[in-house]
């Protein structure tokens, strides 16, 4: 008998979270600090694909929210004394608040003059975190102290990596169960067209108030994360620049698509590594391999996904191509 | 405040305001004509400057052989782009053009860094830095310079854009592709042109800005104000481009000088935030109708 779609997909997925719980042990300290990296891109990378692969938002700020979690989670955790386990969630929950500041505006806006306003939150941003540097540190910048767990301090970076791994599923899982619900499909619906959408009953403000509510913590949780693997917070990490990066990982992934998000993330997190050879030609040959990657995959690297099984040997499924993006 | 440092601060706002609305002129030019938002725009910018700076130095060119010779050249290069980039993505989705753009100003900027490092230069200019001295005011030949030459060329393109017939036919294309090619206009060629002109003016603000805040691989980072000035005009007008582009330049110019310099970007964000609140298109854009 022939594999069936899904049971590739399952497989490939268990050995993806099989390597990434086993081989961890045997490497060394980088490549923990690498994969943690590359896990909370693919959290923040998961958050924005929401917004705008299946909602249709852009957003040009979503490294303040990283940079409001970051904050947010260290002023919790650092100087409130809460544990870091309620502080994390508790700053995404901040970002989340955020999230709603910025939504309601944005409901008025949409396409390029959206993602100018986004714009103007995190420039915005920018100067908030430089005029309070009691909580921030200032230009400056802050160091993170790192949390303990059930008594153990988290000093090793693989001990941290499973707790981002943790909650880069859990993450992952619920941007999964939010996609198969009810509002899950209005984002896509939202996205295709809003008319549609109001035809048939959808509650197309409150929807899209959910995608920026929900995007928000995702990139609220990845910068604590960041913040508690870097050590240090780095007010200038967390410009337009960055934004972009974020921009650009779900678009080399695949945009509207969770696997893409992760693929995308984690590629364009390993990619600078392997090019440092390269040296002063590094960024020359990450444009190069950007460019040639969307001219050949101009649906992202998920968009290879279809065209290789049908390369492959023929299955007969029932539904095959007709969701491809 | 006094009546001449108002002036004298307006002055230095419309010149920086010009070099502004020039590349949100480009921005808005190519999106119009092509539906292609190029965020390779401000590293063309810093390719004319650079451009000029090879063609100064190197070449031993007077300025203003330089700068033309840096028009027609930048001219050349938009239409390669065109043809080696846009037409290629031309059934790509929206995303995907936007972030191969920024790969191509990515790869632009860092050849220019490989050759010229991380040294800042200028271009030396007929005006000199001595102030020019009107009754009581004292302002710099630079801006007078800056101000007129965008002026000219805006001013030339918009005869070009309402008289010939090339620009005509390019106005016809922004409109209905389908129905400019039905009229036998050669779309793929007013598409090639349309990024000519929108190098062309790229490259004019990167000549133009180099005196004042002198030739490095960065400069291109102006794109983002320029994006900001074409959304606050209304991304589909030209003149909105322009007008957002000016204000932009005199509002970080005033709020620079009330608010200190931190707060002149957040003053000019803040107020474009509150435009766009009450017109969510800009002040010369018009609510698209959207069919259902």
């Amino acid at each position: 008998m022939q594999p069936s779609d899904a049971s590739v997909r399952r497989a490939g997925l268990a050995a993806v979270l099989g390597f990434l719980l086993v081989v961890p042990w045997f490497l060394g300290s980088y490549y923990h600090f690498l994969l943690s990296l590359a896990l909370i891109n693919v959290i923040l990378a998961t958050g924005l694909n929401l917004l705008t692969g299946n909602a249709g938002q852009i957003s040009l700020c979503h490294s303040s929210f990283m940079a409001i979690g970051a904050y947010a989670t260290t002023f919790l955790f650092a100087t409130a004394g809460i544990t870091f386990w309620l502080a994390l969630p508790l700053g995404g929950a901040v970002a989340g608040v955020f999230g709603v500041l910025l939504g309601l505006p944005a409901l008025r806006l949409r396409g390029f003059y959206l993602a100018v306003v986004t714009l103007g939150f995190l420039e915005i941003m920018q100067i908030i975190i430089e005029s309070v540097p009691s909580v921030t540190g200032g230009v400056r910048g802050l160091a993170v102290p790192r949390p303990s767990l059930f008594g153990f301090r988290l000093g090793s970076d693989l001990a941290l990596y499973y707790v981002i791994l943790a909650v880069t599923l859990a993450a992952l899982y619920g941007a999964w169960r939010l996609l198969n619900s009810p509002t899950g499909r209005a984002f896509n619906v939202i996205r295709v067209s809003e008319a549609a959408a109001q035809t048939l009953a959808m509650p197309v403000t409150r929807v899209k108030l959910i995608a920026f509510v929900v995007a928000a913590p995702y990139a609220g949780m990845a910068g604590g994360l960041f913040a508690t693997l870097v050590g240090f917070i780095d007010p200038l990490e967390f410009g337009v620049a960055t934004s972009i990066r974020h921009v650009i990982f779900i678009v080399v992934g695949g945009l509207g698509s969770i696997a893409g998000s992760v693929v995308g993330a984690a590629a364009l997190t390993a990619l600078p590594e392997l090019l440092r050879g390269f040296k002063e030609y590094n960024e020359l040959a990450y444009g190069g391999l950007l460019l040639l990657v969307l001219m050949v995959m101009p649906h992202g690297l998920v968009g290879l996904w279809p065209a290789l099984r049908r390369l492959g040997p023929r299955v007969h499924t029932r539904a095959s191509g007709g969701n491809a993006r | 405040m006094s009546l001449e440092i108002g002036l004298q601060l307006a002055i230095a706002g419309l010149s920086i305001g010009s070099i502004y609305a020039l590349v949100a002129l480009g921005l808005v030019l190519a999106f119009k004509g092509t539906g292609v938002l190029n965020f390779a725009q401000g590293e063309l910018v810093t390719l004319g400057a650079y451009i000029a700076l090879f063609l100064g130095t190197f070449a031993q060119l007077p300025y203003h052989w330089a700068f033309l010779l840096t028009l027609l050249s930048a001219g050349a290069f938009g239409v390669v782009l065109e043809r080696g980039l846009i037409r290629p993505l031309a059934h790509a989705p929206a995303f995907t053009v936007v972030v191969a753009t920024l790969a191509v100003g990515l790869m632009i900027k860092n050849v220019l860094r490989l050759v010229w490092q991380e040294n800042v230069s200028t271009i030396a200019t007929p005006f000199g830095d001595a102030p020019l001295a009107i009754g009581a005011l004292r302002v710099n030949p630079q801006y007078l310079w800056v101000i007129g030459c965008s002026v000219g060329l805006m001013a030339v393109l918009a005869v070009f854009f309402r008289s010939s017939l090339t620009g005509k036919a390019m106005r016809a294309v922004a409109q209905n592709q389908v129905a400019a090619r039905l009229m036998g206009i050669p779309v793929g060629r007013m598409f090639a042109l349309t990024f000519a002109i929108s190098a062309v003016v790229a490259a004019a603000a990167g000549v133009l800005v180099a005196p004042l805040i002198g030739i490095h691989a960065e400069m291109g980072g102006v794109i983002i104000k320029a994006f900001v000035a074409a959304i606050l005009g209304g991304f589909h007008s030209p003149v909105g481009a322009v007008v957002g582009g000016m204000l932009l330049g005199v509002l970080e110019a005033f709020g620079g000088a009330y608010f200190g310099g931190i707060f002149k970007e957040t003053v000019a964000f803040t107020l474009l935030i509150l435009i766009l609140l009450a017109r969510p298109h800009g002040l010369f854009g018009r609510a698209e109708a959207r069919r259902v």
